[in-house]
């Protein structure tokens, strides 16, 4: 017996000191962690990560995977310190999600999914969420799920369906907030560029004041008259070359110009109004949150 | 209580002797672990990685070359390649990456010695080092040189064969191309305005700046010929026309210039091309 409890512990010897490279460098970045050294401690995960994969025979596959999981997942941690985003989804890239234990599985699947949105790869991060939702059975876990997939709905301009997901997550915890009056903005239609285009075409300055702009297209008004009085003054006057030349010239440079700047205000407009809602809810959302959060 | 003690010591003196066997071991495979580790990083293109990893004590010189070379830090990447020593395993390659850095930052002199004095044995790097001085030549527009070297192009490397002829094409090009007078483009634009332009190859530009002056001229005519020249209609008008048509003799002159430029850097981006992909080629870079 005294044999066997000795050969027992003489292997676990073994076995600790083999795998003491990759704790003892995961140790290290963990402590350079501890003092901020971010971009470094990211290297340390990676040569953690490359130590295991040099002992993968001595390691069951469970286990590989996961201790190559939880390094990745402090790894991306370090990134998003440094804002290293589109690194760190790239690292999320990495995660081995045959995962049978739903807490973690959401895990990795949920820090995939935010790095893509950081990141600003909306549409995968969208995919993500939405296989989370598929692939995790267990439901419950799914509440800090929701305030992702509002913001990558936002971004990808499907209002319709981010409010239909902003009344449930509102249900669910209770909120007092007026949801039709949160997205009050979808009943008014975004402004059209090649309408304000348009109606430049047709009345110069009207463009522009449909697009937001009216000082701009008063401006735009008064230096086509100008333009065009200058031309009509001097051919009236018989000095058909200038008025031709110089009158017309100038008129046709405004009435054009002022066209197709009516038609980036639009955009500029539409572009505005995205980033203003959007940041309205998004406001919403993180006040509920740290509420909760208390 | 003996059997424990006993046994006590048998398992310390087992922990000792596996700890003793490990830790030298361990030592060992450090440095040789750190270059496998480097090298991981390097292939997965982790540049800023290999930054960090090899930064601390700033060894590797090699590898931290080869990180700044990747990510285009060529200075950094020249440093560090001058301090990887002879006796190692990578440092021909060094020595033509190092080479091929100052040809990059135009400093042909110092990469042509840098070639010319690279001890190589091996006839598919003396032919290679062959190309890159031929390159560099070129790039110096030393055509007597280069035809030197042009001699010795052997054609039989298949990782550079290529690449050869590519240069032979650049030297073709070099040589039939005709620099074009910014004197005579100058004369032309004041003669007839917009032809300087359409002589440098700017055909549109030309005919736009024609159009210009001929409109700005009649229309400082017609304010002459009924205002007479004290008129501030006139003043204006070829106040504007003498305005467009110094700036079109100044801008035809400049065009010329800058179509030359266009040229040289056009040539030498190619040149550049043809001396870069056989050192991927050869070095697996």
């Amino acid at each position: 017996m005294d044999r066997f409890c000795l050969i027992c512990r003489f292997l676990c010897v073994l076995f600790l000191i083999s795998r003491g490279g990759v704790a003892q460098v995961s140790w290290t970045a963990d402590s350079l962690v501890a003092v901020g050294q971010f971009d470094l401690a990211s290297v340390y995960y990676e040569k953690a990560l490359f130590d295991q994969s040099q002992k993968i025979d001595s390691l069951n596959t469970d286990g590989y995977r996961l201790m190559a999981n939880e390094l990745l997942y402090k790894k991306i941690r370090c990134q998003k310190y440094l804002k290293r985003f589109e690194d760190a989804w790239q690292t999320a890239q990495r995660f081995n999600l045959n995962e049978p234990n739903d807490t973690l599985h959401y895990k990795l699947r949920y820090e995939a999914a935010l790095t893509g949105y950081l990141s600003q790869h909306y549409g995968e991060a969208h995919g993500q969420i939405l296989q989370t939702r598929f692939y995790i059975r267990d439901s419950t876990l799914f509440s800090g799920l929701d305030v992702l997939e509002i913001l990558t709905l936002n971004e990808l301009d499907r209002w319709a369906e981010s409010k239909e997901l902003f009344k449930k997550y509102a249900a669910r915890n209770q909120l007092n907030i007026d949801t039709e009056e949160l997205y009050r903005f979808l009943k008014k239609k975004p402004k059209s560029p090649e309408k304000a285009q348009l109606l430049s075409f047709i009345m110069p300055g009207v463009g522009q004041m449909y697009a937001g702009f009216p000082k701009e297209g008063l401006v735009s008004v008064g230096l086509q008259t100008l333009a065009l009085g200058f031309g009509v003054y001097h051919v009236w006057h018989r000095y058909y070359l200038i008025g031709f030349f110089t009158g017309a010239g100038m008129f046709q440079a405004f009435y054009f110009g002022g066209a197709r700047r009516a038609e980036l205000m639009a955009e500029e407009t539409n572009q505005k109004r995205k980033a203003k809602n959007n940041q309205r809810i998004r406001m919403t959302l993180i006040e509920s949150e740290n509420k909760k959060g208390k | 209580m003996r059997k424990r003690n006993r046994f006590n010591v048998l398992f310390g003196l087992c922990n000792l002797i596996s700890l003793l066997t490990w830790l030298p071991l361990n030592a060992q495979q450090k440095p040789s672990s750190d270059s496998l580790f480097v090298e991981y990083l390097l292939e997965k293109k982790y540049y800023n990685d290999v930054l960090q990893w090899t930064g601390k004590h700033q060894y590797l010189p090699y590898f931290r070359a080869l990180a700044f070379y990747n990510q285009q830090q060529i200075d950094s990447a020249i440093h560090y390649f001058e301090r990887v020593p002879v006796q190692h395993p990578y440092y021909i390659k060094s020595r033509f990456l190092e080479g091929f850095g100052h040809t990059f930052s135009k400093r042909y002199e110092k990469a042509d010695t840098i070639f010319t004095i690279l001890k190589v044995v091996d006839s598919l790097q003396i032919a290679l080092r062959n190309l890159q001085l031929a390159g560099v030549s070129l790039l110096k527009r030393d055509t007597l040189r280069f035809s030197t070297y042009q001699s010795q192009f052997t054609g039989k490397y298949f990782a550079f064969s290529q690449e050869e002829e590519m240069l032979k094409q650049s030297f073709d090009m070099i040589k039939k191309h005709r620099r074009k007078s910014p004197v005579v483009a100058g004369l032309m634009s004041a003669i007839v305005p917009g032809t300087g332009k359409m002589y440098a190859g700017k055909l549109g530009q030309g005919v736009i700046t024609f159009i210009q002056n001929v409109a700005l001229g009649f229309q400082a005519r017609e304010a002459y010929r009924k205002d007479g020249w004290k008129s501030p209609r006139f003043l204006l008008y070829s106040g504007l026309f003498t305005f467009f048509y110094v700036g079109n003799i100044w801008g035809s002159v400049l065009t010329v210039n800058i179509r030359q430029q266009e040229f040289n850097d056009k040539v030498d981006g190619q040149i550049l091309f043809n001396m870069q992909i056989p050192l991927r080629t050869v070095f697996n870079q």
